[in-house]
């Protein structure tokens, strides 16, 4: 395994590096000025980092390369070139042990599903451990069993929506439960600053994304390592928004760099004429009754534009005991968290059927390896291979808004709002989030029947297919779900998000009733709640 | 003729969908060049009619057997039958194929042709053509100069070496959806310029219509994924400047006749299925639904489902203050 994982990163780093030079010696850029460009990423990259042992590296080396880069003779130049993807390549994927990486895959899933169960001790007491309280609240669903299928026959790319740094561990555990082997996937640096999870994730096949770094050349190794293990038939877990979502709505913009390289690694594999060519792409769609980080996000999210974080490294992921209250309560709550499966589809956006087989609209087989011809060739063409990956891209986005599972925190948090705008109608959306309005408490029977009328319009979305209700929001009555999301939202959030006071609902945390009504946003719901003239309370 | 008979035996063959007046003049133009064609129409008659007596073409009964394995599909259908044609096509299909289309107009839901095409078959390599495309000149041997526009640059090369020694020259784009919405919409703008006509509006009226219904377009091709530029190109501008000239349009016949006798205009145009008539209502439906004002295209779907006369739509349009500002902010 230590063998491969080796192979693996040298062949990544020979093919950046003769990608490169390739380039140079068809006219493209010289190697100097990709090390230039390097530098000049890095150096300043590096201005605004914290003094450390591994700055002090950085700096070191990158300023050596300075110096020499008007010195040397182009071999020097193609030394240098590839000293630098060697250092990208370790920081990759080079800590990763190998030792521990088998020891964790086959134990980890179980040990998380202990600990995970271990912090709702009730329920440890009540049931077994393995088939506990996490597999009653992890609910998945959609085309398991084509995915299943799908892994004995070619490789998987799991292109999850990303909600919260929860999610890989979820997914992991998903992936346990379907009898996949892990999935290989980038974790952001800032993740490991949990030591706890770390530990998991380090050795659940995370490689590390710095996502401070900007050059290209560092992009393109971790692109190429990707496509690599691809290659070498290792299922990827990519989160093609590229960051957890600030605002809670779902992902309207991707990032197709990563999902790309499915493509790159299907082309390579047809020429090189490998055995399991073929590379599933696997919409996934997370759905959480509350979010462990939802505060920092939005708050992060209704910073002004430009000043939120891409990165973020002091959330609540980052202490233990927060996760911990986090999940006790959701257990408590018996709340679910919904993974649903979507289409699979080739690297070009064909679904497949359960052979694997790429399919046209009307579901008849068509062959996949004729996308990257031209007059009877295979080759990659990186413009027509771009649009290939946009295409998957806007298939993704179609799949997360039908297989979007919308719970009662969500409905009602939308109910609330509306109701909150209606009462507040001179104050603008960002101001009433920011500064709150006059009047901040509804009636419940108002809130049943703004409800009740949402929920009928969500029915219709769901029968259209558009979209997926939890059993509590598709057959529930309105004061259930309102219950149901009143006692979500007066637990883990401090202050609660709303209160129940009597016969009335008091409103405490706006922004957060914005987060988790922004998982409606897109279905055209707009106008919804206009329609029944409600009365305020007074 | 060794010549031509080498040209023939090299030039991969290219398949025409449709017997229409384009596919005709295309197809005749491309058999001068030696390449072979394979010519699909739903009235075999008239594809056999013109394909009569040369060698190189050859007319077929079943669009998969024209269509099956050949690398450029040429599709010259109207709107109406394009998802039909689309549907009985799609077998024939593979990924490594592309299709060019000249369709103009836009289905009901402000549906445009790629995403027609999209939906009922299996290829992505599409490109459309766009602009001032006038058979009867290109048939004179006329130079004479479209855009193809397709996201993907496969296509344009594959198009140019169809076209390559005709009068044809194509200038490419990227921008798919905003040749399509340029060519639905100059229809309906020639249909309101027809109605100027009938009603004598002076020369101003005509530029101001003319000038408005670009905005509208763009307007409509922004809200599509397309760009506004687009529609200051020869897609948008260099296709609506010169067929009034010419007074070749059937857009335009039919806009002066609804403006001098409605209700029976408009029946017969819609039994006709003149596709303007479709694009001016969808688009209207579309742009309430996006928020968008297009004033001439809302005035001329006013004017088809007899909502109002003519007149009365069009001087409505005219009073309105010109804002230059709205197409650059498209």
């Amino acid at each position: 395994m230590i063998r491969k994982q080796k192979r693996l990163l040298a062949d990544a780093e020979g093919r950046v590096l003769s990608s490169y030079v390739a380039a140079s010696a068809a006219g493209g850029p010289a190697l100097r000025d990709v090390l230039a460009e390097s530098v000049y990423c890095e150096l300043r990259r590096l201005q605004t980092q914290d003094a450390s042992r591994e700055k002090q590296n950085d700096l070191a080396f990158w300023h050596m390369v300075r110096t020499q880069l008007h010195k040397g003779s182009d071999a020097a130049m193609r030394h240098l070139l590839s000293r630098a993807i060697h250092r990208y390549a370790v920081e990759v994927c080079g800590n990763m042990n190998m030792r521990i990486y088998q020891l964790m895959s086959r134990m980890a899933p179980p040990a998380l599903g202990l600990l995970l169960n271990a912090w709702s001790p009730k329920k440890l007491l009540t049931q077994s451990w393995q088939h506990g309280a996490l597999d009653d609240t992890i609910i998945l669903q959609g085309e398991t069993e084509h995915l299943r299928r799908l892994q004995g026959i070619g490789t998987i790319i799991l292109a999850p929506t990303h909600v919260s740094n929860l999610d890989s561990v979820v997914l992991a555990f998903a992936a346990y439960r379907l009898g996949l082997p892990p999935f290989v996937y980038g974790a952001g640096l800032n993740l490991f600053g949990n030591p706890l999870l770390a530990l998991f994730m380090h050795n659940l096949g995370a490689y590390t994304v710095d996502r401070r770094k900007q050059d290209p050349l560092y992009k393109n190794v971790l692109k190429t390592y990707a496509t690599a293990t691809l290659r070498a038939g290792d299922s990827n877990l990519f989160f093609p928004g590229g960051t957890r979502s600030r605002s809670g709505a779902l992902e309207h913009h991707l990032k197709l760099g990563l999902l790309g390289t499915g493509l790159a690694a299907y082309t390579q594999n047809i020429q090189e004429q490998r055995p399991r060519p073929s590379i599933f792409i696997v919409p996934t769609t997370l759905s959480f009754q509350l979010v462990l980080e939802a505060e920092t996000l939005i708050d992060d999210f209704l910073k002004d534009v430009g000043k939120s974080r891409y990165i973020i490294s002091d959330d609540e992921f980052a202490e233990p005991s927060r996760i911990y209250d986090f999940l006790s309560q959701l257990m408590a709550l018996e709340s679910k968290i919904y993974i649903t499966v979507g289409q699979p589809m080739d690297p070009f956006g064909n679904r497949v059927d359960d052979a694997g087989v790429s399919l046209d609209p009307h579901g008849r087989r068509v062959d996949a390896r004729r996308f990257v011809m031209v007059q009877g060739k295979v080759c990659a063409d990186p413009q027509r291979d771009a649009e290939y990956t946009r295409e998957v891209g806007a298939r993704l986005l179609t799949a997360y808004a039908q297989d979007n599972v919308l719970q009662s925190t969500h409905a009602v948090a939308y109910v609330v709002l509306a109701l909150l705008r209606r009462a507040n109608p001179d104050l603008e959306q960002m101001r009433l989030l920011r500064a709150g309005g006059r009047v901040e408490h509804f009636a419940l029977t108002e809130v049943y029947r703004a409800t009740e009328v949402l929920l009928t319009a969500l029915r219709g979305l769901q029968r259209a297919g558009r979209v997926r209700l939890a059993p509590a929001l598709a057959f529930g009555r309105a004061d259930d779900v309102v219950a149901d999301a009143t006692s979500h939202f007066a637990t883990y959030h401090r202050p609660p998000v709303m209160v129940r006071q009597g016969d009335v609902l008091h409103v405490r945390q706006r922004s957060l009733l914005f987060y988790y009504h922004n998982r409606l946003t897109g279905y055209g719901l707009e106008h919804v709640l206009d329609v029944p003239v409600l009365r305020k309370v007074g | 003729m060794v010549l031509s008979f080498v040209a023939s035996r090299e030039a991969a063959p290219v398949a025409i969908v449709g017997a229409g007046r384009l596919a005709q003049v295309v197809g005749r133009t491309l058999l001068q060049q030696g390449v072979p064609l394979r010519v699909w129409s739903r009235n075999r008659e008239q594809a056999e009619a013109w394909t009569r007596g040369h060698a190189a073409a050859s007319a077929h009964d079943d669009i998969v057997a024209a269509c099956a394995g050949v690398p450029v599909i040429i599709l010259a259908v109207p709107i109406a039958a394009l998802r039909q044609v689309a549907r009985r096509l799609a077998p024939a299909l593979e990924g490594d194929q592309v299709i060019l289309h000249g369709v103009r107009g836009v289905e009901p839901g402000f549906v445009l042709p790629h995403q027609v095409l999209r939906a009922e078959t299996c290829v992505q390599q599409i490109g459309v053509l766009g602009g001032p495309i006038y058979p009867p000149e290109l048939a004179a041997q006329r130079p004479m100069s479209a855009v193809l526009a397709s996201r993907f640059a496969q296509v344009v090369i594959a198009a140019r070496a169809v076209v390559r020694g005709t009068p044809l020259r194509l200038h490419d784009s990227r921008d798919v959806a905003g040749v399509e919405v340029a060519g639905a919409m100059s229809n309906v703008v020639r249909m309101a310029l027809g109605m100027a006509a009938a009603l004598t509006l002076d020369e101003t009226a005509r530029g101001l219509i003319m000038t408005r219904g670009l905005c509208d377009a763009a307007e409509l091709a922004v809200s599509c994924g397309g760009e506004a530029s687009t529609l200051m190109g020869l897609a948008g501008l260099g296709d609506l400047i010169p067929r009034p000239v010419a007074t070749l349009s059937r857009h335009y016949d039919v806009g002066r006749q609804i403006a001098v006798a409605s209700a029976d205009a408009i029946t017969h145009a819609d039994a006709a299925g003149v596709d303007g008539l479709t694009t001016a209502v969808a688009a209207t439906a579309w742009a309430d639904r996006h928020g968008l004002a297009v004033p001439l295209v809302r005035a001329v779907a006013a004017v088809v489902t007899g909502e109002i006369p003519a007149g009365e739509a069009l001087s409505q349009v005219l009073a309105l203050n010109f804002d230059p500002g709205q197409f650059l902010a498209c």
